[in-house]
């Protein structure tokens, strides 16, 4: 009895209320439970700041990929449409155009370091494909060991184009033919015959395909 | 001693201590829980526990400090239930364990008093903590501790001894 409750004349004083000992080992176990979970995670508050941190990492990193691959994406954008620009098709064409002049010349294939039909082969390869490849080589395998003579040899065939050149042409007009390919227009002044050139896009250079001289 | 075999000396030390004053305090006998709460919070902060106070006290505290919490979550859930049932629905001390006439006459008269009367008559009347521990507890100046267990004890007494009418909001 504690002088409160002397004070009151209380018989027995206020009851003192105890932990069924059937629950207490029950509890104690939950709280040592608890302390191993709370080992392998962290408190609520660091919870809530990592939650938070790793949120605005998310964000922050998802927003990176979001900048490097717009750029990326972009640039490719860029660069595939400036493939495509008439400047770069007549550019890769004009080249070309002169660099079976290599072989039809006496005075360049001297100089030129090309030794042997494969030789000449690589070369052509870079710029032509498709039936111009085949019949450029072709005009070079007959005609590779003898002196070529523009009229009698060239006239007519289809590396007689090669002789002019774009710089010197008038009335270039590129458009637009079937699978993104190009096709080139010109009047050649050398010849002075209408040219075209059937171009396709390889490994980002525009290579030609077919020639018709008319 | 790690904190696991602090947390489990104190639980067989104290246990009793914060469960009576969680029971008196709530009114409510079914604070095993809280109980359980109390200790996993006092794991949780025993870094911080520089060992001023006594252990039983600053238990105590914590245990304060969550039944309050529960008090103001009781407090909605149970004017939801009044709104839906018009029935309370907790097991209360006054009406299951003291079965002393006298005490639960009294111990119903110290729950209509104002929280902070009822509050000092709880830890120095019935649980016995000096004025000391009870400003430790609970915030107070110990001055005013005394004098405020002084008059809730002479309003109790007031109405206890003279049959007065009590109003339920404050004394």
């Amino acid at each position: 009895m504690n002088p409160f409750e002397k004070e009151f004349n209380f018989k027995n004083g206020f009851p003192k209320f105890e932990v069924d000992p059937d629950k207490n080992e029950e509890i104690l176990n939950s709280i040592l439970h608890y302390e191993k979970d709370s080992i392998n995670h962290p408190k609520t508050q660091n919870k809530k700041w990592h939650s938070i941190t790793k949120t605005s990492n998310i964000v922050l990193l998802a927003a990176c990929f979001l900048i490097i691959f717009g750029a990326l994406f972009g640039m490719i954008y860029y660069q595939s449409a400036s493939l495509y620009k008439e400047d770069k098709i007549l550019s890769d064409i004009n080249v070309a155009i002169e660099k079976p002049r290599i072989l039809l010349i006496p005075h360049y294939f001297e100089k030129s370091g090309i030794k042997d039909q494969k030789d000449a082969y690589l070369l052509l390869e870079n710029y032509y494909s498709g039936s111009a490849l085949n019949e450029i080589k072709e005009f070079w395998e007959v005609n590779n060991t003898k002196e070529v003579v523009y009229e009698k040899d060239i006239e007519g065939t289809i590396v007689e184009f090669s002789m002019g050149a774009l710089n010197d042409a008038e009335d270039i007009r590129v458009e637009k033919i079937q699978n993104n390919n190009r096709r080139i227009n010109y009047y050649d002044v050398h010849l002075k015959k209408e040219i075209t050139l059937d171009c396709e896009l390889v490994a980002k250079k525009w290579l030609i395909y077919a020639i018709r001289i008319q | 001693m790690e904190n696991k075999e602090i947390i489990r000396e104190w639980y067989s030390l104290y246990a009793n201590d914060v469960y009576n004053y969680l029971v008196y305090y709530l009114n409510n006998t079914d604070a095993e829980d809280i109980l359980q709460e109390v200790f996993i919070k006092a794991m949780h902060s025993l870094d911080r526990f520089q060992g001023k106070s006594h252990p039983k006290t600053w238990l105590i505290q914590i245990a304060r400090n969550i039944a309050i919490d529960q008090s103001r979550r009781n407090k909605r859930f149970t004017d939801i239930l009044k709104h839906i049932n018009k029935t309370e629905s907790h097991l209360s001390v006054e009406k299951s364990l003291i079965d002393n006439e006298e005490v639960l006459e009294l111990y119903q008269y110290i729950n209509k008093l104002s929280p902070k009367y009822r509050e000092i008559v709880i830890l120095k009347g019935i649980l016995e903590l000096n004025t000391k521990e009870i400003a430790i507890v609970t915030g107070y100046k110990e001055n005013n501790i005394n004098l405020t267990f002084h008059r809730a004890k002479q309003k109790l007494k007031d109405f206890y001894f003279g049959r007065s009418v009590i109003k339920n909001e404050s004394i």
